[in-house]
């Protein structure tokens, strides 16, 4: 590491993922819509499927916590970290080793 | 456009699976102990920004209550090349789907494929035809602009194609609707791009001119 950018980097986008985030728009996205409009009209049908297995922070809340907001802001905070952590430690696997 | 389980048919989520999976391999195997030391650390910046930036949901003012969110898959690929911005963007969707539950697990294979390797490699192909077309010293940003919007307006493509070859919506209505959806989300998309690699070139031209691989 050792270069500035990595922590304006990080920063900035735990910014966006904690604060930035809670301004989100809420509505659907466009497959989504898509699927509702469709659905509406009869045009579209999906499985009916017990999720898989739940996942620790389903919609990217931590619902643990009281808070609602809060619950989101921990959610874009960890994921940030944990996405930076997650793809430095494969891109270091993947590193060129020195001489050996 | 993250697909959820229940959208597509086994047949259908396994081809995208194992399609995902070649091509991850491939990437792994041309990364694989030729990574500089520069790149990891820009990498992980990127994966945390385009994990962040897919969390901005934004309003379509054109198609009233949806919105879009920005994918990143040609900005990564552009800065990091087409294998490496492939695994970043698998690791984010890895990540999306086990920890935070968007997308399903039967469709990660799709979604890699659709919002991930359309972008990191056809759109990076695309960006440098483009870029050695255009004249000028903004080749590079209108190049990776237009590659953005292309990308995300390919990934509804797919996307509707997957979803209605499964049975679940008869194709001449899901794929032209998702398509003109998205051509606006795309907007965003060819925006973040180009504004994320203008100020790049401004501040830190050098991560520009890291080797692609």
């Amino acid at each position: 590491m050792g270069d500035d950018y990595v922590i304006w980097g990080l920063v900035i986008a735990i910014l966006l993922s904690s604060i930035v985030s809670l301004y989100a728009s809420s509505d659907p996205d466009g497959l989504e819509w898509v699927a509702q409009i469709l659905g509406e009209r009869g045009q579209w049908t999906t499985l009916e499927s017990e999720p898989l297995f739940t996942s620790p922070m389903p919609d990217y809340e931590l619902s643990l916590l009281p808070n609602e907001s809060l619950a989101a802001s921990f959610a874009g905070l960890t994921g940030v970290l944990l996405m930076f952590v997650f793809v430095y430690v494969i891109g270091s696997l993947l590193e060129k080793k020195n001489g050996a | 456009m993250h697909i959820p389980d229940g959208f597509l048919c086994t047949q259908i989520w396994t081809l995208m699976w194992i399609i995902s999976i070649i091509i991850l391999a491939y990437a792994i195997k041309k990364t694989n102990d030729r990574l500089g030391e520069k790149k990891v650390p820009l990498m992980g910046v990127l994966a945390a920004f385009i994990f962040a930036g897919q969390m901005l949901n934004v309003n379509l003012v054109v198609f009233g209550g949806t919105s879009g969110h920005i994918l990143g898959s040609v900005l990564a690929a552009v800065l990091l090349g087409p294998y490496t911005a492939s695994i970043v963007m698998a690791c984010v969707f890895i990540v999306q789907a086990l920890v935070f539950q968007d997308g399903g697990i039967t469709a990660l294979g799709a979604n890699m494929f659709n919002m991930g390797f359309i972008g990191t490699i056809g759109g990076y192909y695309l960006y440098s035809q483009l870029s050695k077309k255009i004249e000028g010293r903004n080749a590079l940003l209108i190049g990776a602009a237009a590659s953005a919007w292309i990308s995300v307006v390919l990934a509804s493509f797919f996307c509707a194609m997957e979803i209605s070859l499964s049975g679940f919506s008869p194709l001449g209505v899901s794929v032209p609707l998702m398509v003109s959806v998205h051509a606006f989300v795309g907007l965003i998309e060819a925006a973040l791009t180009f504004t994320s690699l203008a100020y790049i070139m401004r501040v830190r031209p050098d991560l520009l001119k890291l080797e692609k691989i």
